[in-house]
């Protein structure tokens, strides 16, 4: 009895040691120093309200207004014709994750466990728009090599910052910005956060793509708690014979130096301003577009050709 | 004093433990922090087994820890240099029984059955090497048997006699001796190929000539050519006069992946060989038959796969894009050149600037050069009244 009672101190020693061995890989691998875990998974929907008119109907030809697009950028867009749409092997093409990675509808955010650990892996996002579904896997595991293939969801990965998920998205087909032909390119790079509130989820997207773009551009949306929400299984979209009268190899395209001036011409707007480019993100831009229909103004008075015309 | 020296070494051992776990875990927690995945043979099991996903994800089943990138270490907007030899090759599984090997020059398709390995390119001479350990690697018990080469560029056929050699196709290959060419003394694989890959190859006056044990040992003059290997018919398609004269696709029909030569580089503007018969037109018309071949799943993505000569794996919506840029880019040469414009003030229009950062980054192929092609092409076509 008494080497029992001697023994009981080292025997708590070890059971503490065999749980701390079990646990502690655990708690080590999903909360890391500097790391506080904030779940996001379940029902979410965006409120919709934000941006209705760019993803609803989307934007007219020509607006590039308060996009940092560049040179190249606009030349594409301004060679964009939305027949290429009707192009047979594009018909059933979904939006690309760096226009609209929250689907702009319901969405169900899921925990993705392993089936033997149940340890973390992943969170699943079920798109309701045509299965934008995506996968961010937040078991550390690094992007894919150069040689892989390129996704319209991409691949993600995500962290936790201070309660913040993180996610990174690289590996993205080629895509639009906007859906008036403003183009992304397959190796941008889309840096999600997603930060809770209770009910209420705050997510910025920052998009990097010097290849069409002066400088990343940035963009928030609110995703509003749906408990609920019963997302499911939606269409995916499938090939229609919507348009089968052209041949394959049929490429619409805007002819080069094509100048789409009627959103400007519409909204009585000096054409520039509708150009786009880094300097149009910012509030202090407004002044200029003052002076630049005073100039306008002041031109058609005069009756000589309007000042800042587009020379690019 | 026994019984107190067994208290003091159970506490030592207790305390042994816990310093132990301790510092197994602040370990961990350090690498996690990096972000770098737990490493333990239970964690890469599972990783190996894979995770069951609720919904379709229409990626391979890369193992990201092998091939992969950090994402910090990715940088927007850049183009990867997909020309660059790398010791060791990436290899990631594509479809079925087919894999893309990377970082050997051209890209090399390698299918893997119980009937031996192929390879749709043998890649550059300097990774031959690396190429043969990679299929030895990756074989099921029966060697290599075949290589298919796409083109007699020597990016994809410059390592055709040494990893050649070292399969077993049950072919002698020709092989070269003071007594004139004679059939090699042990069999390799064999090296199939349209016809005029062997004609350059065998042409002492071409820059793609090469020793006679690098030739194709079988080649076809017809559009297309069948070949049952590894349980499943493969189909070579001769692409007539597109990026050279003897460009051949590789259609693996049951692996739903083909592997397309330089008819298809995603990395940089088509590479047209006038002086071996390659035209424009040639590359878009390979282009349109890989679309019309393809079958994505649905919202066009997945389904077949496109192995280009260089650059990433593809689907039919990527080959899409890339033709559409050849289509456009041509046409706008074409025009300006109706409408009287020389080729320096084709040029000075930028009819590439959109496409510049994707494609026009590879010395190999820049926009200049692939304007000019265009603009021989257009005055040529022009001028002879077609």
């Amino acid at each position: 009895m008494r080497v029992l009672d001697r023994l009981r101190t080292p025997m708590r020693l070890i059971v503490v040691a065999a749980a701390a061995a079990t646990c502690t890989p655990l708690v080590a691998q999903f909360n890391p120093p500097g790391q506080v875990f904030g779940d996001v998974s379940g029902d979410w929907v965006v409120v919709t309200h934000e941006d209705t008119p760019s993803y609803g109907l989307g934007p007219e030809l020509g607006d590039y207004a308060g996009l940092p697009i560049n040179a190249a950028g606009r030349q594409k867009a301004e060679s964009w014709d939305a027949d290429v749409l009707s192009q047979e092997a594009r018909q059933i093409q979904a939006h690309p994750v760096q226009y609209i990675s929250n689907n702009r509808g319901p969405t169900r955010i899921l925990k993705v466990l392993d089936p033997m650990t149940q340890a973390f892996a992943a969170y699943a996002f079920a798109g309701s728009f045509g299965r934008a579904d995506r996968i961010v896997w937040m078991d550390g595991r690094p992007h894919p090599s150069k040689f892989s293939e390129h996704t319209w969801d991409g691949f993600s990965t995500g962290v936790f910052e201070n309660g913040v998920l993180v996610v990174t998205t690289t590996h993205m087909k080629q895509g639009v910005l906007w859906r008036n032909g403003v183009p992304l390119s397959p190796y941008a790079k889309l840096v999600e956060h997603f930060a809770r509130h209770g009910l209420y989820m705050t997510v910025s997207m920052w998009i990097d793509d010097p290849i069409y773009l002066e400088a990343p551009e940035m963009r928030t949306y609110t995703e509003m708690w749906n408990g609920y929400g019963n997302l499911q299984y939606q269409e995916p979209f499938k090939a229609g014979e919507e348009v089968s009268n052209k041949p394959l190899g049929w490429v619409p395209a805007w002819p080069l130096g094509t100048k789409h001036r009627e959103f400007a011409e519409t909204h009585g707007l000096p054409f520039e301003v509708t150009q786009g480019g880094v300097e149009t993100e910012y509030p202090e831009y407004q002044l200029k577009i003052q002076q630049l229909m005073r100039a306008e103004a002041a031109a058609k008075r005069s009756g000589a050709a309007a000042p800042n015309q587009p020379g690019r | 004093m026994k019984r107190l020296n067994s208290m003091t070494m159970m506490r030592r051992l207790a305390a042994i433990m816990i310093a132990v776990v301790a510092s197994v875990g602040y370990l961990r927690a350090q690498q996690t922090a990096r972000g770098e995945p737990v490493q333990s043979a239970v964690a890469d099991a599972l990783r190996d087994w894979g995770v069951p996903l609720p919904q379709p994800y229409f990626r391979a089943p890369e193992d990201t820890r092998k091939t992969g990138e950090k994402p910090g270490e990715i940088r927007a907007g850049v183009v990867p240099d997909y020309d660059a030899l790398l010791d060791p090759l990436v290899v990631i599984p594509v479809q079925g029984d087919v894999y893309l090997i990377g970082g050997a020059g051209a890209n090399i398709a390698m299918q893997v059955t119980d009937e031996g390995v192929l390879l749709v390119d043998a890649g550059d001479e300097r990774a031959g090497d690396r190429v043969i350990a990679t299929w030895k690697q990756y074989q099921r018990r029966r060697p290599l048997r075949w290589v298919i080469n796409t083109s007699a560029d020597v990016d994809h056929t410059g390592a055709n006699e040494k990893v050649a050699r070292s399969g077993e196709g049950g072919l002698n290959s020709l092989t070269e001796s003071p007594a004139g060419l004679s059939f090699a003394d042990q069999p390799t694989a064999g090296i199939f190929a349209f016809e005029t890959v062997l004609t350059r190859m065998g042409s002492s006056k071409n820059q793609t000539s090469r020793a006679t044990a690098a030739w194709p040992t079988d080649t076809f003059v017809t559009p297309t050519k069948s070949f049952y290997f590894g349980h499943q018919p493969l189909e070579l398609i001769h692409q007539a006069a597109a990026h050279s004269d003897g460009d051949v696709m590789v259609f693996f029909r049951t692996a739903d992946v083909i592997a397309a030569g330089d008819i298809l580089a995603d990395d940089r503007y088509p590479v047209i060989e006038a002086d071996q018969g390659g035209t424009i037109q040639g590359v878009l018309d390979g282009l349109n038959a890989l679309v019309r071949l393809a079958v994505a799943e649905y919202n066009q993505q997945g389904g077949t796969r496109v192995i280009p000569g260089h650059g990433r794996v593809c689907n039919q919506s990527d080959v899409v894009e890339y033709r559409d840029m050849v289509t456009i880019v041509r046409d706008r040469v074409a025009l300006l050149a109706r409408q009287g414009r020389t080729l320096a003030e084709i040029k000075a229009a930028r009819p590439t600037l959109e496409y510049d950062g994707l494609y026009g980054t590879n010395k190999a192929s820049t926009a200049d050069m692939f304007i000019e092609a265009a603009y021989r092409e257009a005055t040529k076509s022009s001028a002879t009244g077609r």
